[in-house]
């Protein structure tokens, strides 16, 4: 293993998304290296959330046609077969060809979406999803990853650890909302908070989690801009701890603060580079203005 | 400012839910009163009837409720659990002999297991799919038992193949224990509290000339009449397991788990995001709350002494949404006052006096609407037993219209129990921080958020 490998996050290669005759992503790819801020543009309908979707595991990927032969190939048709497939828990060989997702050593591709977040990458969403009948604080408590209060029978007998874990949890969420400076809508509910707050919440329940890897989906859409540098400041203090995979129609934003810029259209990668490159590229342009621009 | 509007209005919402709570309660009670004053004889055996229906549906009801108001999965197949429980515990006991507690025990067991496979494949369906597979999975639990001859219908006395069930164990239970309880001494004591109840009726029936106290009822003829002892058993020992149920219920709501289900009802979508498993959380609670109706039916046969496959209908889910809706989702103590209201309300409609003095009769001779009702034939009478259900269908959309939150609403969530996890000294450095940001205006928070990095740099 070389040493830029090791220092790789994200390994998403040749990614294919089709929803019946309309294809989304068709062999996009990208590598994000460890604590950089990568961002990811292009016009809207480019496949963005579709590749992040992909990439987080809410989407399976698709295996294109002139592939899917030699995929059952490789799988005989025997029942022995079948089962030693589904039980099987290393890696699967796959032909390099159809694509396969990478966070750090973890392969993503396959895995349930929920295994997907325990690995330590996280995502937001284009449109923030909070629990409106819980407070900011329990907002925080519940995204913390293998709980003991989450085993049911731990409810009833291990009442001492989870009051320890209950503690540190809040005590975390106090120190995440004091950073996140929403200290003063600790006890609201969550229906009540504005949109703002609401994309600092998100990004507060990720941290809750401690992610290596944090994936956000337009954490600035629909904000006023003070409020929206001010979520840009707190985004790029969290790249001493983790990486960052941002998609965002900003574009001061995207090119003042961006370490690596990917750029997609119709489903592929058209550019990638820091942002001066990306700047000049007269694909980019194109993609965005037209050929006549 | 802000402070002082939130509790007002805290007081006004807190006021109209006494009132509609009174609303509600004032006339049942009313009306259970007077069923029990002047058209019951033997008084103790039915307060301890209803008691015992009372609980039984109350640990149905709080088992829906754990499903359809913390999970927010409505369950409609409630009623093929009873019926697993019921079936399972009796047909064990009175037919295969087995001991009792070790049927009860298979009875919840089965329950259980029954309700795991059926999560299996309906719990990654969405709320309505959910419904529509749980409502046919309880039909199908219905007539299996209505059909299967061989294995669940049984002997009568009379030596005909039948499919009404007899729950043996209550027969030996009444017959074990028939001593006969004499409340007799509590007579005094209660016609002293009937005189002064009794005197705005009397009030009222003389200033409108009404007959509300039936002629020739005398308060010095009340009396409690006798209880068996099974019957005082029967409800320590159904109180002790509704108490068991409720406690249980709300250790799993306190709990981190219960915050997790509750987000899951709010939105499971960003509960998969930040890594758990909703198809564990949501097969878990499926499985628990089958193994608590399960309970509930063992309890029905119990009550009931004997019972047939009818009676599991999808009607009685119904009754079972209507005393949680009444009630007040997502909180067992909503769930107790709902059953135990509609409960008595039925209970009273079911009394010959309620039936006679508090009916309507439109006939032939009635003015206005005579003719029509003489033309079509028809003499309605208009009481609580025979309009039980449009009055209480009234009631159900009154709620779901005015108040979908329920006689009791689900207690709001606050901090208070995080923040006592704290010890003082973080505590008041929280609450400090808080109420310092909340003093500002969202003009100066940006301001010194500004200066803020500025001052440290100096």
């Amino acid at each position: 293993m070389t040493s830029t490998e090791k220092n790789l996050s994200l390994d998403a290669q040749n990614l294919h998304k089709y929803f019946g005759g309309v294809r989304a992503l068709e062999g996009a790819s990208i590598l994000v290296t460890k604590n950089k801020l990568v961002s990811l543009i292009g016009p809207n309908g480019s496949g963005k959330t579709t590749f992040f979707n992909v990439v987080t595991a809410w989407l399976e990927k698709t295996i294109p046609k002139e592939h899917e032969e030699m995929e059952s190939q490789e799988y005989s048709n025997s029942i022995i077969n079948w089962f030693s497939q589904r039980f099987d828990r290393s890696p699967k060989v796959e032909h390099e060809d159809v694509g396969h997702v990478q966070f750090e050593d973890v392969r993503i591709d396959g895995m349930n979406t929920h295994e997907a977040a325990l690995t330590g990458m996280l995502r937001t969403f284009q449109t923030t999803r909070n629990w409106p009948k819980l407070t900011v604080l329990e907002n925080l408590l519940v995204a913390p990853h293998k709980q003991t209060g989450e085993g049911f029978f731990n409810i009833f007998f291990r009442k001492r650890k989870i009051r320890e874990e209950e503690r540190r949890n809040v005590l975390k969420a106090l120190e995440i909302l004091d950073f996140l400076e929403i200290t003063h809508i600790r006890d609201q509910l969550g229906e009540e908070l504005s949109g703002g707050q609401l994309k600092l919440l998100a990004i507060g329940r990720l941290l809750m989690t401690a992610p290596r890897l944090i994936l956000l989906d337009e954490p600035m859409a629909g904000v006023n801009p003070t409020l929206g540098n001010k979520i840009m400041d707190k985004i790029l203090e969290l790249k001493s701890d983790s990486t960052i995979f941002l998609i965002e129609h900003n574009m001061d934003v995207v090119f003042n603060y961006s370490d690596e810029i990917y750029v997609m259209a119709r489903g592929k990668i058209i550019a990638q580079g820091t942002p001066k490159e990306i700047e000049t590229n007269k694909e980019v342009i194109e993609a965005y203005l037209g050929a006549d621009y | 400012m802000k402070k002082n509007s939130e509790s007002v209005g805290n007081l006004v919402e807190g006021r109209s839910e006494l009132y509609i709570g009174l609303a509600l309660a004032v006339p049942i009670l009313i009306l259970y009163l007077y069923a029990f004053l002047f058209g019951i004889d033997i008084r103790g055996t039915w307060i301890v009837g209803t008691l015992t229906t009372i609980m039984v549906f109350f640990v149905g009801a709080i088992s829906l409720d754990l499903e359809v108001g913390s999970m927010g999965l409505p369950n409609f197949g409630k009623v093929g659990f009873f019926a697993i429980g019921a079936y399972t515990s009796t047909l064990l006991y009175s037919e295969w002999g087995v001991p009792f507690p070790i049927a009860v025990l298979l009875a919840l067991l089965l329950s259980a297991v029954v309700g795991y496979f059926i999560s299996i494949p309906t719990v990654k369906l969405r709320a309505d799919y959910f419904a529509i597979m749980t409502i046919a999975g309880g039909e199908i639990i219905r007539l299996m038992l209505a059909y299967e001859k061989r294995w669940l219908w049984v002997l009568s006395p009379a030596g005909t193949n039948t499919q009404v069930i007899t729950n043996k164990f209550k027969i030996q239970f009444t017959g074990f224990f028939d001593q006969v309880i004499d409340l007799t001494p509590f007579n005094g004591v209660t016609i002293l509290i009937i005189r002064i109840i009794i005197i705005p009726i009397e009030l009222f029936d003389s200033l409108l000339g009404s007959n509300l106290i039936p002629a020739g009822w005398k308060v010095t003829d009340f009396t409690w009449g006798n209880v068996f002892l099974w019957e005082i058993l029967l409800v320590g020992v159904f109180l002790l397991i509704s108490l068991l149920t409720y406690w249980l219920v709300q250790q799993i709501r306190k709990s981190p788990y219960g915050r997790t289900i509750r987000a899951i009802r709010e939105d499971d979508i960003t509960v998969t995001s930040v890594g758990k498993d909703v198809a564990r959380f949501r097969w878990q609670i499926t499985t628990v709350a089958a193994l608590l109706a399960g309970l509930a039916g063992v309890m029905y046969a119990t009550t009931f002494g004997a019972f047939e496959a009818a009676e599991f209908r999808p009607a009685l889910t119904f009754q079972l949404y209507m005393f949680i809706i009444i009630g007040g989702l997502g909180n067992s103590k909503g769930a107790f006052a709902g059953t135990a209201l509609v409960t008595m309300f039925l209970r009273a409609g079911q009394v010959d006096a309620v039936k006679e003095n508090f009916s309507f009769y439109f006939g032939p001779d009635t003015p206005l609407l005579g003719p029509i009702l003489e033309f079509l034939q028809l003499d309605v009478f208009i009481n609580p037993f025979n309009l039980r259900f449009v009055i209480l269908g009234i009631i159900l959309v009154l709620f779901l219209l005015f108040k979908p939150a329920g006689l009791i609403r689900e207690p709001k969530t606050d901090n208070e129990k995080y923040l006592k996890l704290l010890t003082t000294e973080e505590r008041e450095d929280s609450d400090l921080a808080v109420s310092r940001r909340q003093s500002l205006t969202e003009r100066e928070r940006i301001d010194e958020e500004d200066k803020a990095p500025a001052k440290e740099g100096a």
